[in-house]
């Protein structure tokens, strides 16, 4: 390397060291239309909004909608009333309201425990 | 303006590009770190004006925003993409400046160097830079990709559109013109005591 080309040399690694640097505003014009262009960008759908059922929607739709909610809510006021008024009131609507059950056992009657021990046991 | 640290520093130049293209909102942080002060460096230094080079660095950038949903992988290297780029842009500027083609431009002459008389800093660097400007485009091009980009010849080929010869063919003018132009400069850079 002759003399000539090594001083060339120390001014290279002098500018080289002394690289300039853009300012801060440039860098933040850059990077501001790097995101103005991505945005221009072909994107995927997004998915739409508004579809997704709300909680009043859910709950109507396990009661079949605003019609079994709607006998629900009759079904209530009717057992409310019902309650408050007593079974009595109701013989103008349904005669059979106040009339007696037939009794039903359910437990084994005297007859059979006589004779199951009859037998022996 | 601060700037995070680039923290896709571990992906590609080109992967990078790729993402942003994609839609990815780092990656336009990192390529703007990584590419925005290289853009503006080489303006600078074709155009030695700060305000026109980061306009044209800008518009640069703004070109590889744009390229960048059609780039392709493997096609080219990001940065020689830019420099080639920055360095048409900046000899378009430099042909209205000058109002004349490239191929009338003037070879240097022993009177250019008395521009670097009239400089004020006597740093190497104000000195190299000026004595860049008054080298012809094409060889102050060359110059500036080979030893103060770091760039291979053939890299500097492609950006150039030229072949590999004529770079370096640039590249020795250039620095023969440098080395006239400077010398004028060598006591004062504090040659004259080595």
């Amino acid at each position: 390397m002759t003399e000539h080309e090594t001083e060339l040399e120390r001014f290279f690694a002098a500018a080289k060291a002394e690289a300039p640097m853009p300012s801060g505003d440039f860098m933040a014009r850059v990077l501001a239309e790097a995101e103005a262009a991505q945005a221009g960008f072909a994107q995927p759908p997004a998915p739409a909004r508004g579809t997704r059922p709300g909680v009043w929607a859910t709950i109507s739709g396990l009661f079949g909608g605003s019609i079994g909610l709607g006998g629900m809510a009759t079904a209530a006021l009717a057992g409310l009333w019902i309650g408050f008024a007593g079974a009595e009131n109701l013989a103008g609507y349904w005669p059979g309201a106040t009339a007696e059950l037939g009794t039903l056992e359910l437990l084994p009657g005297e007859e059979l425990v006589t004779l199951a021990l009859g037998e022996g046991y | 303006m601060s700037m995070a640290f680039d923290a896709l520093s571990d992906v590609s130049d080109e992967a990078l590009l790729v993402l942003y293209g994609n839609g990815d909102r780092a990656a336009a942080r990192s390529l703007t770190l990584r590419f925005a002060p290289l853009a503006f460096r080489v303006a600078l230094r074709m155009l030695g004006d700060r305000a026109e080079a980061e306009d044209l660095a800008q518009e640069a950038m703004l070109r590889l925003w744009k390229i960048a949903p059609d780039w392709r992988n493997g096609e080219a290297k990001v940065s020689t993409w830019l420099y080639r780029v920055v360095s048409n842009l900046a000899t378009d500027r430099l042909r209205r400046r000058r109002g004349v083609g490239l191929d009338e431009a003037p070879e240097i002459e022993d009177g250019r160097a008395s521009v670097l008389d009239e400089m004020i800093e006597t740093d190497r660097a104000t000195a190299l830079q000026a004595a860049l400007m008054a080298l012809p485009e094409r060889q102050r091009q060359a110059v500036v990709l080979r030893h103060l980009e770091g760039m291979s010849n053939p890299e500097i080929a492609e950006a150039m559109e030229i072949g590999v010869e004529a770079v370096e063919s640039l590249t020795a003018r250039g620095k023969r013109g440098l080395a006239k132009l400077l010398a004028g400069q060598r006591a004062e850079l504090g040659f004259g005591d080595d």
